[in-house]
């Protein structure tokens, strides 16, 4: 019991030692890391890094409706049962989660993916984008300026208009 | 025969190459990841199993307490409770390795290189951190410390005096 104790103190005294020697080397080293990680990062396989393009709300306007192009909604379901893009088919982003594969086995079909989201810099749908080329989709892009963007270009949209829309 | 083997396997010397061998271990594979922390976040990041605003944290504490265990296990000081530091860390990684193998993960390992495209995983990966994760166990259960930096110096110092040992 008391040697168990013992070695108790030392695996804190080791952890915490070089926890704090870690943290204090950060903050001194030139490019040190900001502990918290402000957004989650395109994550990167092994030689697919890849992400996708951005495309102009004017521009997605003029390819919705056209054969072989798809919408895909990377919000959360609630905020796309609220209101989506019209023809937009739901496919939430997680950070966690891979795009399960039969929900990516549809898109094979279309000549040209859309991805959006509500965020102002489009985050979410980037994010998506990349990892819809990493599944192996070609010409996949996100929406500059999310559902806001698009309702504000005078897009179709089906349900309520997005939040901070005037 | 076995009887044999266990002795061999046992015996202090050869225990504390062992431990000398995970320590090197340990720390070599902290070096990359300690030059290159954003890099060692994105691969903490493919594994996909860590809530995002705690990867940094982890890519900058990890490396730390891989080179300082590392080292102690070299050197022999508190070798049961480093071997236990580092015996903890193989399960993390095992259990890491293991779901992102389970989801089909296409993703580095990140165990010595920060490189994306250095070694990509296979079962192997997981086979092979599990045969250090039984080191780990073997050197936290039997080594006495009898090789150790410390005990190795005291005995060449009483020798120097004519003590016995």
């Amino acid at each position: 019991m008391r040697e168990s104790g013992k070695i108790i103190v030392q695996i804190a005294v080791v952890v915490a030692l070089s926890s704090a020697l870690a943290l204090v080397i950060n903050e001194v080293r030139k490019g040190g890391l900001p502990l918290v990680m402000p957004f989650p990062p395109e994550y990167r396989c092994s030689d697919q890094t890849t992400e996708g393009l951005v495309i102009p709300a004017k521009e997605a306007l003029r390819q919705h409706g056209r054969e072989g192009t798809a919408l895909v909604d990377a919000r959360a379901k609630e905020s796309y049962e609220k209101g989506h893009i019209k023809g937009a088919i739901n496919l939430p982003y997680s950070f966690l989660d891979a795009v399960p594969q039969e929900a990516v086995e549809p898109l094979r079909k279309a000549k040209r993916i859309i991805v959006y989201c509500n965020s102002e810099g489009a985050e979410r749908s980037r994010l998506m984008a990349g990892e819809l080329s990493v599944a192996g989709l070609r010409d996949v892009w996100y929406l500059q300026g999310g559902f806001l963007g698009w309702v504000k270009a005078g897009g179709p949209y089906t349900g309520q208009k997005p939040e901070g829309y005037e | 025969m076995v009887k044999n083997f266990a002795r061999g396997v046992s015996h202090p010397a050869f225990v504390a190459l062992l431990r000398v061998a995970l320590g090197v271990v340990f720390i070599v594979a902290s070096l990359d990841k300690i030059q290159n922390p954003q890099s060692f976040a994105d691969n903490i990041a493919n594994y996909r199993v860590m809530p995002y605003p705690m990867i940094n944290l982890v890519a900058v504490m990890l490396p730390w307490i891989e080179i300082v265990s590392g080292f102690l296990l070299v050197t022999g000081i508190w070798i049961r409770a480093n071997a236990l530091v580092v015996s903890g860390m193989l399960v993390v990684f095992s259990l890491a390795i293991l779901q992102a193998l389970l989801r089909n993960l296409d993703i580095s390992c990140g165990c010595f290189s920060t490189d994306p495209a250095a070694h990509k995983m296979t079962r192997w990966t997981l086979y092979w951190n599990l045969i250090w994760l039984w080191w780990g166990i073997s050197v936290a259960l039997l080594d006495q410390g009898r090789y150790s930096v410390v005990a190795v110096l005291s005995r060449a110092k009483r020798q120097g005096r004519g003590t016995p040992a």
